[in-house]
């Protein structure tokens, strides 16, 4: 390592372990080569079975405190390897992840992305087939690793591209098991919150991109099939066990007796072939699988020619959709110091950043640093511009904020009093009111 | 004073209706009409609506930076073309009461900040839906620098919008403009009497269509309303890249708040689209 790249207060990518993870994937020895090629000093773990395992014997191999992970069917931007990320975000609570790109269907999300992996964290977890019996677990889950203090930590750019769907099979399970997972959360996420919340909005619309694009793309119809499918299941059969998706053994077995089959002229007798497939037989089934969808979910899913979907897919206009929310967490954990250092410039630059993006939550917290003079250049005035810019974009905490503000000022008129007796209500109607019963 | 809501707001003449109080009809060559209301308001600034646009009563919550509010610089917000999702340059304008005052015209916005406030329409029946199409792509062509990219972009402009009120109008203009450039509104004669047939103008479009993509190379595929309803939803709910980059470049030349602003929205951009060129 450089001496110059120590002394800076950002870490080269180049400079960390990457390990390349693949299991059955026909073409990994292609993207192993490709990753050796831009990344000479790449380690590889291939063949073990469930996702908690693997990412732990990658965790092994990389024989350092942190690794970088890229799975078998992702290609790195060289580019990836010259972003230097800042040490403050490297925190052993913090596992940070880049956006990837589908080939297939366009989309720019965490499915496929490179991560970042503190080795202790990565030791530290117990998700998939690793989970405790009596919890599901189909995603990393990084906020309950270490409850409180441990989190993903989203990145800016983009640095990779992901191609899951280069066998009938691959394309397929890639569907389904981002359809299960999306079901399940959105499913959960319905419960809590209502299907108008926008964590709920947000996952609908990944779903419908899954469920939707592809057909361009060699085997991309068996990718929306799957999606689909996966989509329906935990939305139809309540006791249809999610954590099926863990088990790339269970998913062989689910393909090739239930799946491929019937879509196969003439069954079984031609399962040799990842070709014999039918797409007349596949066609329907997707139709069905969609109508079932729109007639239980706002989703408005379409299908689309094999020439739309390319139109849609390289437009480049899919965007990742909820950032602002992602990056005011960021700069809370360091506003707080939960889990990490506290560190108010860090805080700082990410509300203001979220801030950008909409973000009502990042207002109020910024507000909050200037009310507390917690920075520099710290200024009521700001604060309570802040206060009323969050109050504006529906905060629930900035009208209590600005009420306490105002209430704090010297001269108190019957305008000021109204306006804080005003502020305080629309508190209480937005559900928070730590004053309870105490406020008239 | 806080949010766009705030503003005194004026709409010019055609915009779509809107129930806001503090909103006037005016006649953007009308100087005298438009000095007499800069005289009747005190605040600093006025809100101009654009023609054609309607707002989102969510958009009128955002908060413009006091590095923007501090110069005399005309601010202008994107709206989406609600036929087919595009990013259009007007929308809404932040205007200094004084210029107004002095010059009883309304400026052009000066710095477009990368943030939709409604959406833009002009497709209140067959003709106007038909001459928008024509209109727009005309201006969107001479925006482009011909290419791949730029014909890819025209496809997907060329091919959403059925779901919209007259939007198989809206998208026979589009289509014919790219196909004759120079004389796409004379065919609305050859159109009009299509309007009681629409499979026949369905039809039309389905062949105009194909002759773009032979003649023009431009990939469009004209979706249905389904498609076109649920594609517009997959669209990114910001601006493309170059609205941030000029913003920021924009930005940069207003003094140091100006700046810092325009490092805030890069670094955003970062995280919607990458790194951005330059």
């Amino acid at each position: 390592m450089r001496a110059d790249r120590q002394q800076s207060d950002r870490v080269l990518v180049a400079d960390l372990p990457i390990v390349f993870m693949s299991f059955d994937e026909s073409w990994a020895e292609a993207g192993w080569r490709d990753l050796k090629a831009k990344a000479p000093h790449a380690r590889r773990v291939h063949g073990v079975a469930g996702l908690d395992a693997c990412h732990k014997a990658a965790a092994r191999i990389a024989e350092a405190d942190w690794f970088i992970t890229v799975d078998a069917d992702t290609i790195i931007d060289p580019a990836f390897l010259d972003v230097k990320v800042p040490k403050t975000l490297l925190n052993k609570n913090f596992r940070l992840q880049w956006h990837c790109r589908n080939e297939v269907n366009g989309l720019v999300s965490g499915n496929g992305s490179l991560k970042l992996w503190p080795t202790a964290l990565a030791m530290k977890m117990r998700t998939h087939e690793a989970a405790p019996a009596s919890k599901v677990s189909i995603d990393h889950e990084i906020d309950q690793i270490v409850p409180g203090q441990s989190m993903g930590v989203q990145m800016p750019g983009c640095y990779s591209r992901t191609n899951p769907a280069q066998t009938p099979y691959h394309a397929f399970r890639s569907g389904f098991r981002e359809g299960v997972l999306l079901g399940h959360l959105l499913v959960r996420q319905t419960e809590l919150h209502g299907a108008e919340s926008p964590l709920a909005e947000f996952l609908m619309g990944l779903l419908r991109i899954w469920c939707a694009l592809g057909r361009q793309a060699e085997n991309g119809l068996w990718l929306i099939y799957g999606a689909r499918l996966g989509l329906r299941l935990p939305l139809e059969q309540s006791d249809w066990d999610p954590r099926h998706v863990n088990s790339y053994g269970w998913l062989t077995e689910f393909w090739r007796r239930r799946i491929y089959p019937r879509f196969v002229h003439g069954g079984a007798r031609h399962l040799t072939s990842d070709n014999a497939w039918s797409e007349g037989l596949l066609e329907p089934e997707c139709d069905v699988l969609k109508d079932w969808i729109n007639a239980r979910l706002p989703i408005a899913l379409a299908d689309y020619s094999a020439e739309q979907s390319a139109l849609l897919v390289q437009s480049g206009a899919f965007s990742p959709r909820r950032p602002g929310a992602l990056i005011d967490a960021v700069g809370y954990r360091f506003m707080k110091g939960a889990g990490v250092i506290r560190n108010i410039n860090f805080a700082r630059e990410a509300f203001e950043t979220a801030s950008v993006l909409g973000n009502a939550a990042a207002l109020n917290n910024l507000a909050r640093l200037h009310d507390s003079e917690e920075v520099d250049d710290a200024s009521p005035k700001e604060a309570e511009r802040l206060y009323r810019a969050a109050i504006a974009l529906g905060n629930r905490y900035a009208p209590y904020h600005l009420a306490q503000l105002l209430k704090n000022r010297p001269s108190q008129s019957g305008v000021r009093k109204s306006e804080i007796a005003k502020l305080l209500d629309l508190s209480r109607k937005r559900g928070f009111d730590p004053e309870g019963a105490a406020v008239p | 004073m806080t949010a766009l809501s705030d503003f005194p707001r004026i709409h010019l003449l055609a915009a779509a209706p809107d129930n806001g109080a503090r909103m006037q009809r005016v006649d953007p060559q009308d100087a005298a009409t438009l000095k007499q209301i800069a005289s009747e308001h005190k605040g600093t600034w006025i809100a101009v609506v654009d023609e054609g646009v309607r707002l989102w009563p969510e958009s009128m919550n955002l908060t413009p930076e006091p590095a923007l509010l501090g110069t005399t610089t005309c601010i202008g917000y994107l709206s989406r073309n609600e036929m087919n999702g595009f990013a259009r340059q007007s929308g809404l304008r932040l205007c200094r009461r004084d210029r107004i005052s002095k010059t009883g015209k309304l400026p052009e916005a000066e710095l477009l900040v990368p943030k939709f406030i409604g959406h833009w329409s002009v497709n209140a029946g067959p003709e106007a839906a038909f001459c928008a199409g024509v209109a727009e792509t005309s201006a969107k062509v001479a925006e482009l620098v011909d290419g791949p990219a730029a014909r890819q972009d025209l496809g997907l402009w060329a091919s959403l919008g059925a779901d919209t009120r007259n939007g198989i109008w809206w998208l026979l203009g589009v289509n014919l403009a790219l196909l004759y450039p120079d004389h796409a509104k004379r065919r609305w004669a050859e159109a009009k009497p299509l309007s009681d047939n629409p499979a026949d103008l369905a039809l039309w479009l389905t062949e105009v269509a194909r002759e773009v993509r032979l003649e023009r190379s431009i990939p469009v595929r004209p979706m249905s309303p389904e498609q076109s309803r649920s594609a517009k939803l997959m669209l990114s709910p910001w601006p493309a890249p170059h609205f941030w980059t000029r913003f920021a470049e924009d930005c940069a030349r207003l003094g140091e708040d100006g700046a810092k602003l325009a490092a805030d929205y890069l670094r955003a951009a970062d995280y919607i689209w990458g790194p951005l060129p330059g």
